[in-house]
C-alpha cells in the first residue's frame, strides 16, 4: 500500500512539475484527487483492509493529499505568473503614439491679463464697477476737469456720436458716476475694467483697446497710500523682486499725478531692448483724485480724499510677453490664440 | 525739448554727468525718452589742413594734396572742386567708419598714387544732404590739425530728448526752464545771459505805429527795430546748437529769433521792415476768405478766429504760427522788426491744428508763454541781432501792454499737504521746497500765501502747489502705506464670477475666447440677410469713423466671430470654435438723444474640424448638435434649470437647422447652422454654425444646484427601439414615454438614430434605454413589465409607432 502512495505521490510530482498549462494541471488534479482520482480511489479501496492498518493507511493517504494539493497549489501559481507575464508581453504597445485629443479652447490673452489683474485688486478689498462705453460727453471730459480746449478733446483723437456723444476714450468716467451713485458713503474702493476707444491704429494703437481704472476714495487717504497699494499690486502680478518708481506727470483728473514703471521684467533692472536700455517699464498713470473731480462725484474735497489709477491691458501683455503688434489681440488668429 | 549739455551749462554749473541728470530730470517729472550722441557718426574722424596741392601726374580731375593731422603728414587724393592751401578740412584715415558706408575705409591707388585715406564731404560725414553738401569737401571754421573732427564741429555733446507734459511744457520748453529745473534740484544758482544793449535809440514811435485789435487775444506786443544788418550764416556755435535742438539753421537773422526761443521759450518773429506797409502792424482777427502766403509758400485760406498781424494794407503773418512770405527776411534785408508777443493758446493752437500748421512757436503759444518775459526775451534777441548782424540798434521798444499782469497769490495749507501726501513735512521742509522754485512764500497766516512768477503758467490753485512739493520732495521719498478701512460693500462682481465660470465651460468644451471690434460696417447687414425691417438693422453711426468698414457699433455680436472664422479660413486653419461675451449697442431713436443700451451678448461661432480626432479617434466638426450640446453643457455647469428648444425662422440662420432656446420658458436667444448664402458672404466654408444669445437673461437662471439623496434601492435596464415617421420630434416620442411610465421611470437615454434599410423611407428608428426605479424598494420583474408595457401601448396609440423590440 505504502507503495502504491509513493508511487502515485512520484508520478503525481513529475506530473505536476511538467504540466504546460493550467489546464493540464487542473486535468492532473482531477486524474489524482478528483472522484475518481488515483488517491480517491485509494481511499475507497480502504474497506478491504485489516480494520487496523485502515488508520495508518488513512493518514498516509491524506498526507500525499496534502502534499499535492500543495504541489498544485503552486505549480498554478507558477503558471498563472507565466501565463499573466505572457499576455502582458503581447499586449505592449507604443508608448510614442500621441495621446488622445481633448477639447481645450483657450482664454484670449487679452481676457487673461485683464483677470489676473482684478483678481489682484478683488483679493485687496476692490470691488467692480462699470459703466458704458457710449459715454456723456461731459462725463467723459469736463467732469474729469478736461476743459473743453484741451488737445485730448480733439476730434481727431475721439469717435464721437452725437455732439454730447462719445465712445469713452478711457474707463475714467466710471470714477465719477461711481462716486455720484456711492455718495455720501465710504470707503469707494473700486476698479471698472472695460473697453475704451480712440481714433488710431497702427501697430501700438488699436481704435478699440482695454483699460481697468481704479479709484479709493475716503477719509485720509494719501499718496502713500497709492504707493503701497501699486506696490503691493506690482509684487503679485510681476513678482517680489519687482521694484517701482513714480514719476511725476500729468493727468487733468489727478494731482499730484505720477507714471509708474516698474523694474523691467525682461532684464530685472540691468537694461535691455525691451525697455530701451533703461531698466524700467512704464506701467500705468496714476495720481490723487483732482478736488474738482471729487466734487463733481458729490463728495467734498476738504472732507475726503482719493487716488486713481489706470492701466492700458493691452500694453501690459504686449510687455509682459513680448508682443509687438497690438492688432494680434483682435484678429483672433488661431495661431495666436494657441500660444497662451 | 531737446536739451544739449553743453548749451546747458551756460546757465547753470552742473556738475552732474547727463546719464545722471537725465535720471535726476526724469524723477522730478521731466521725462528723459533718450541720451542722444550728436557726433556718434563722426568717432575716428579727424581735422587736417591742407599744406600743398599738385595736380595728379595721371588724372586731370584729380588732386593729391598733402595734409597735415597734427601727428604728421599724409597724402590724399581728391576730386574735390573747392580745395585750397591752408584750408582746415576732415580727414578719415584708413580703419575709420563713415556714417554712409558698411566697410571700413582703406589705403587706396589711384592711378598709381596712393590716397592715406579721404577728405570728407558734408554729406559723406551724414551731416547734411543738400547740392552744396554733397558737392565738395566740408571746410572747417575752427579746430588745429589732429583735433577730434567732433570737437572742431562743436558736436562733443550729449542731446537729452525730454519728452514734456502738457504742464511742464509751460515752463521747460527752454533752456532757461530746464536749467531752473536743474537749480532747483541741485541747489545752485542760475546763470542768466547777459544782455548788453548798445546804443539804444529812442524815437521808436516815429518808425513803426503798433495796434492791437484786440486784447485778450494778443495781451502783450512788443517790438524793436534793429537797422543796417547784413545777412549772412550764423556762427557755427549757434547753428550747431540749432541744429541739437533740432532746427535747421537759416541765416542769422532768424537763426537768432529760433535760438532765443529754444534760450527763454519766448518765440519771436522778424519782419523785413522795408517791406511792412505804412509802418504800421495791427494785430486782428482775420477777414474771412482772407488769404496769406506762409513761409513755407503755402497759401492759406484764413478764417474770422485766425488771428494776424497785418500792415496797412494786408496780413504779413499768422500771429504766433508762421510768419508771411511778403516780408520775409533775406539776403536783402538791412532792417528788421522784431515782434516779441503774446497770444491767446487757444486760438493760436486751433488755428495751427486747422492749417495742420505746428512750429516750435505755434506749440509754445498754445501751451501759454510768460506775459511778463516778452520784453526780456526781445532785448536779448536785440543783442545779439547787433552782436552777430553789425547792426546798429536804433528804436524800441514799443509795448502794447495795456493789461499788466501780478504774479498769482495762492492759498497753501500746510497740513493739507501732509494729508494729501502721507507725509510729515515740517512747515520749514514744504516752504524750502516751493523756495527752491523761485516761489516766494509768506508764512504769517495759517494758510500760506505763495507768490507765483507768471512764468509758472501751470500753477493756478493750491493743489498745484501740493504737487509741486511733492515733486521737490522726491516722490520716492513719500512713505508707501496701505489704506485702511472697511472694502465698499455696494457693488456686486457676482456677475464677473458667471463670466468667467461660462468661460471654463465653454473653454472646456473647445471654444477659444475671441475679442473683436465693437464696430459693424454697414455691408454686415446684407451679408447677414437681415430684412428692411430687421431691428438689427438700427446701427448707431460714428459721426467720424475712421474707415467705412469700422463707422457702425454692432447690434449682433456673433458676425464678429464669423469674421474671425473667416480670417482663420483663409490663412489655412481647418476649422475652430470661438465664443465671447461682449456689449452690442442698441439704439431706441436716431440720432441718439439719451445713451444707448448695452447689452451683453454671449456669441458663438465654430466652422470645420473643431478638433481632430488624432490618430484614433473621429474628428469633431461644426454642426448643430455639437452647438446644442455646448449649450446644454453650458446650462449643466451653471445650473440655468430647464432649457428648451423651439423652432426659429432668423434670417441669417439655416432655415430648417436653427433653434430658439428659451430657459426656463424664457426666449433667451437663437443658435443653428449659419444660411449657406450668409457664410458664402463671409466666405467661410461651411456648415458654419452660431448663437447668439442675451447673457444677461441667461445667466440670471443661475441658482444652486438642487441637492437629491442618492438611490437606495436598485435599477432595471430596458431598452426599447420603435420605428416613427420622420415628423414626429424626439421630444414628442420622449414626453410620450415620459408621461406613460410614471414616477417609476428614473431616466431616458437616446442612445441610437437610424434612418434606411430596414427602416422604411420616411421613417426612422430611435432606440431607448429606459432606467425604472422606486426611491422606496427593490422592483419586481411584474412591476417593471407592467410599466414598460404600458409605455410600448402608450407609444403605438399615440404616435402608431412601430416597436422593433
Amino acid at each position: 500500500m505504502r507503495e502504491k502512495v509513493e508511487r502515485i505521490l512520484q508520478q503525481a510530482q513529475e506530473g505536476i512539475a511538467a504540466a504546460k498549462s493550467q489546464q493540464e494541471l487542473e486535468s492532473l488534479r482531477v486524474s489524482l484527487l478528483g472522484k475518481k482520482g488515483q488517491l480517491t480511489a485509494l481511499l475507497r479501496g480502504m474497506g478491504e483492509l485489516d480494520p487496523q492498518e485502515r488508520p495508518l493507511v488513512g493518514q498516509m493517504v491524506n498526507e500525499a493529499r496534502g502534499q499535492l494539493e500543495q504541489l498544485l497549489k503552486e505549480r498554478r501559481q507558477e503558471l498563472e505568473a507565466r501565463e499573466l507575464q505572457e499576455r502582458l508581453a503581447t499586449e505592449r504597445i507604443d508608448i510614442t503614439l500621441p495621446g488622445l485629443p481633448f477639447p481645450r479652447g483657450r482664454e484670449h490673452v487679452l481676457q487673461a491679463t485683464a483677470r489676473a489683474i482684478e483678481r489682484i485688486f478683488l483679493s485687496m478689498g476692490f470691488s467692480i464697477a462699470q459703466g458704458p462705453e457710449l459715454e456723456w460727453d461731459y462725463l467723459n471730459f469736463e467732469a474729469l476737469n478736461i476743459p473743453a480746449d484741451h488737445p485730448a478733446r480733439d476730434m481727431q483723437d475721439s469717435f464721437y456720436v452725437t455732439d454730447e456723444i462719445v465712445l469713452r476714450t478711457q474707463t475714467s468716467p466710471v470714477q465719477v458716476r461711481t462716486m455720484q451713485q456711492m455718495t455720501p458713503n465710504l470707503p469707494v474702493r473700486i476698479i471698472a475694467p472695460g473697453r475704451v476707444y480712440r481714433r488710431d491704429d497702427d501697430v501700438t494703437h488699436s481704435p478699440v483697446f482695454h483699460q481697468i481704472e481704479g479709484l479709493v476714495v475716503d477719509q485720509d487717504i494719501t499718496m502713500g497710500d497709492l504707493k503701497g497699494t501699486l506696490r503691493a499690486f506690482a509684487y503679485r502680478m510681476y513678482g517680489p523682486q519687482t521694484r517701482i518708481r513714480l514719476r511725476p506727470s500729468y493727468f487733468p483728473f489727478t494731482e499730484p499725478s505720477a507714471e509708474v514703471d516698474v523694474s523691467c521684467t525682461i532684464c530685472g533692472g540691468t537694461g535691455c531692448r525691451v525697455c530701451g536700455e533703461t531698466g524700467w517699464l512704464e506701467i500705468l498713470g496714476c495720481g490723487m483724485v483732482h478736488p474738482r473731480v471729487l466734487k463733481n462725484g458729490g463728495y467734498d474735497p476738504d472732507r475726503v480724499t482719493g487716488f486713481a489709477f489706470g492701466l492700458g491691458i493691452e500694453r501690459v501683455a504686449m510687455l509682459k510677453y513680448g508682443i509687438d503688434d497690438i492688432r494680434l489681440f483682435y484678429q483672433n488668429d488661431f495661431r495666436f490664440l494657441r500660444q497662451f | 525739448m531737446r536739451v544739449s549739455y553743453e548749451w546747458l551749462k551756460d546757465y547753470i554749473d552742473v556738475d552732474l554727468s547727463p546719464a545722471e541728470l537725465a535720471e535726476r530730470l526724469t524723477a522730478v517729472g521731466l521725462a528723459v525718452e533718450g541720451l542722444e550722441d550728436p557726433g556718434a557718426g563722426l568717432a575716428g574722424l579727424l581735422v587736417g589742413k591742407i599744406l600743398s596741392l599738385a595736380p595728379h601726374p595721371d588724372a586731370d580731375r584729380l588732386q593729391v594734396c598733402q595734409v597735415d593731422i597734427g601727428k604728421g603728414m599724409v597724402q590724399m587724393v581728391s576730386g574735390a572742386p573747392n580745395l585750397a592751401v591752408g584750408q582746415l578740412v576732415p580727414v578719415a584715415l584708413p580703419g575709420a567708419k563713415l556714417p554712409g558706408l558698411e566697410s571700413r575705409l582703406q589705403a587706396m591707388e589711384f592711378r598709381g598714387v596712393t590716397s592715406q585715406g579721404m577728405l570728407c564731404s558734408t554729406w559723406e560725414l551724414g551731416l547734411g544732404d543738400t547740392e552744396a553738401d554733397r558737392a565738395g569737401i566740408m571746410i572747417l571754421e575752427e579746430g588745429q590739425p589732429g583735433d577730434k573732427l567732433s570737437s572742431a564741429l562743436r558736436l562733443d555733446d550729449v542731446v537729452l530728448v525730454l519728452e514734456l507734459t502738457p504742464n511742464y511744457a509751460v515752463h521747460c520748453q527752454s533752456m532757461l526752464g530746464v536749467a531752473r529745473e536743474v537749480a532747483m534740484l541741485t541747489g545752485l544758482a542760475v546763470k542768466e545771459p547777459a544782455i548788453i544793449l548798445p546804443d539804444s535809440a529812442h524815437g521808436a514811435e516815429k518808425r513803426v505805429r503798433v495796434d492791437v485789435v484786440d486784447t485778450e487775444l494778443c495781451p502783450r506786443y512788443s517790438t524793436r527795430i534793429i537797422s543796417d544788418l547784413e545777412t549772412r550764416p550764423s556762427p557755427l556755435w549757434m547753428q550747431q546748437r540749432l541744429r541739437k535742438a533740432g532746427m535747421r539753421p537759416i541765416n542769422n537773422l532768424v537763426d537768432v529769433t529760433n535760438y532765443v526761443m529754444l534760450e527763454m521759450g519766448q518765440p519771436l518773429h522778424a519782419f523785413d521792415y522795408e517791406r511792412v506797409q505804412d509802418k504800421r502792424i495791427i494785430v486782428r482777427p482775420a477777414l474771412p476768405g482772407e488769404l496769406l502766403i506762409t513761409l513755407d509758400g503755402m497759401e492759406r485760406e484764413l478764417q474770422e478766429d485766425d488771428l494776424v498781424i497785418a500792415d496797412a494794407k494786408r496780413a504779413i503773418g499768422l500771429a504766433g504760427v508762421m510768419g508771411g512770405e511778403n516780408t520775409e527776411v533775406g539776403p536783402a534785408t538791412r532792417h528788421v522788426l522784431l515782434e516779441s508777443a503774446c497770444f491767446h493758446p487757444t486760438t493760436i493752437g486751433r488755428t495751427s491744428r486747422r492749417l495742420g500748421l505746428v512750429s516750435e512757436a505755434s506749440n509754445r503759444f498754445h501751451k501759454g508763454v510768460d506775459v511778463n518775459g516778452c520784453i526780456r526775451a526781445l532785448d536779448r534777441a536785440a543783442a545779439l541781432l547787433a552782436q552777430l548782424g553789425g547792426g546798429r540798434l536804433t528804436a524800441g521798444p514799443i509795448d502794447v501792454y495795456p493789461h499788466p499782469v501780478p504774479p498769482k497769490q495762492i492759498l497753501l495749507r500746510p497740513a493739507r499737504v501732509n494729508k494729501v501726501l502721507g507725509t510729515e513735512l515740517s512747515g520749514e521742509e514744504m516752504a524750502n521746497c516751493l523756495e527752491r522754485l523761485g516761489l516766494s512764500v509768506r508764512r504769517e497766516t495759517a494758510a500760506w500765501q505763495v507768490t507765483v512768477p507768471t512764468r509758472r503758467g501751470d500753477l493756478q490753485e493750491e493743489v498745484d502747489l501740493i504737487e509741486e512739493v511733492a515733486r521737490v520732495y522726491g516722490y520716492d521719498r513719500i512713505p508707501a502705506t496701505i489704506p485702511g478701512g472697511m472694502a465698499s460693500e455696494q457693488l456686486v462682481t457676482e456677475q464677473t464670477m458667471v463670466q468667467e465660470q461660462a468661460g471654463q465651460i465653454l473653454r472646456g468644451c473647445g471654444l477659444n475666447e475671441a475679442v473683436t471690434y465693437s464696430f459693424f460696417d454697414r455691408r454686415d447687414l446684407d451679408r447677414l440677410q437681415l430684412p428692411a425691417f430687421a431691428q438689427q438693422r438700427r446701427l448707431i453711426p460714428l459721426a467720424n469713423p475712421l474707415r467705412e468698414e469700422q463707422a457702425f457699433m454692432r447690434t449682433l455680436l456673433f458676425p464678429k466671430l464669423l469674421e474671425a472664422c473667416a480670417f482663420n479660413a483663409s490663412h489655412q486653419t481647418l476649422g475652430g470654435a470661438f465664443y465671447e461675451i461682449g456689449p452690442v449697442y442698441l439704439a431706441d431713436d436716431l440720432p441718439l438723444q439719451d445713451l444707448p443700451a448695452e447689452e451683453l451678448r454671449l456669441a458663438m461661432a465654430a466652422y470645420g474640424e473643431i478638433m481632430s480626432g488624432g490618430w484614433s479617434g473621429r474628428p469633431v466638426t461644426a454642426g448643430f448638435f455639437w452647438l446644442k450640446g455646448v449649450i446644454e453643457t453650458l446650462a449643466q455647469g451653471l445650473h440655468l434649470g430647464e432649457l428648451a428648444f423651439r423652432p426659429s425662422d432668423q434670417p441669417s440662420f439655416h432655415p430648417g437647422r436653427q433653434a430658439s432656446l428659451l430657459c426656463n420658458g424664457v426666449p433667451v436667444g437663437v443658435f443653428g447652422e449659419i444660411h449657406p448664402l450668409v457664410a458664402e458672404a463671409y466666405d467661410i466654408p461651411g456648415p458654419v454654425v452660431a448663437a447668439e444669445l442675451d447673457w444677461q437673461a441667461l445667466a440670471e437662471n443661475k441658482r444652486l444646484p438642487e441637492y437629491r439623496p442618492l438611490a437606495r434601492f436598485p435599477a432595471v435596464h430596458r431598452d426599447l427601439a420603435l420605428i416613427v415617421p420622420d415628423e414626429i420630434p424626439a421630444a414628442r416620442v420622449a414626453a410620450v414615454i415620459t408621461a406613460a411610465a410614471g414616477p417609476l421611470l428614473d431616466g431616458i437615454v437616446l442612445f441610437d438614430v437610424y434612418q434606411g434599410q430596414p427602416v422604411p423611407a420616411g421613417s426612422r428608428s430611435l432606440a431607448y434605454s429606459l432606467t425604472y426605479r422606486s426611491p422606496e424598494r427593490t422592483l419586481t420583474d411584474a412591476e417593471v413589465d407592467a410599466v414598460h408595457d404600458r409605455v410600448r401601448t402608450a407609444l403605438q396609440t399615440e404616435l402608431r409607432a412601430n416597436l422593433r423590440s
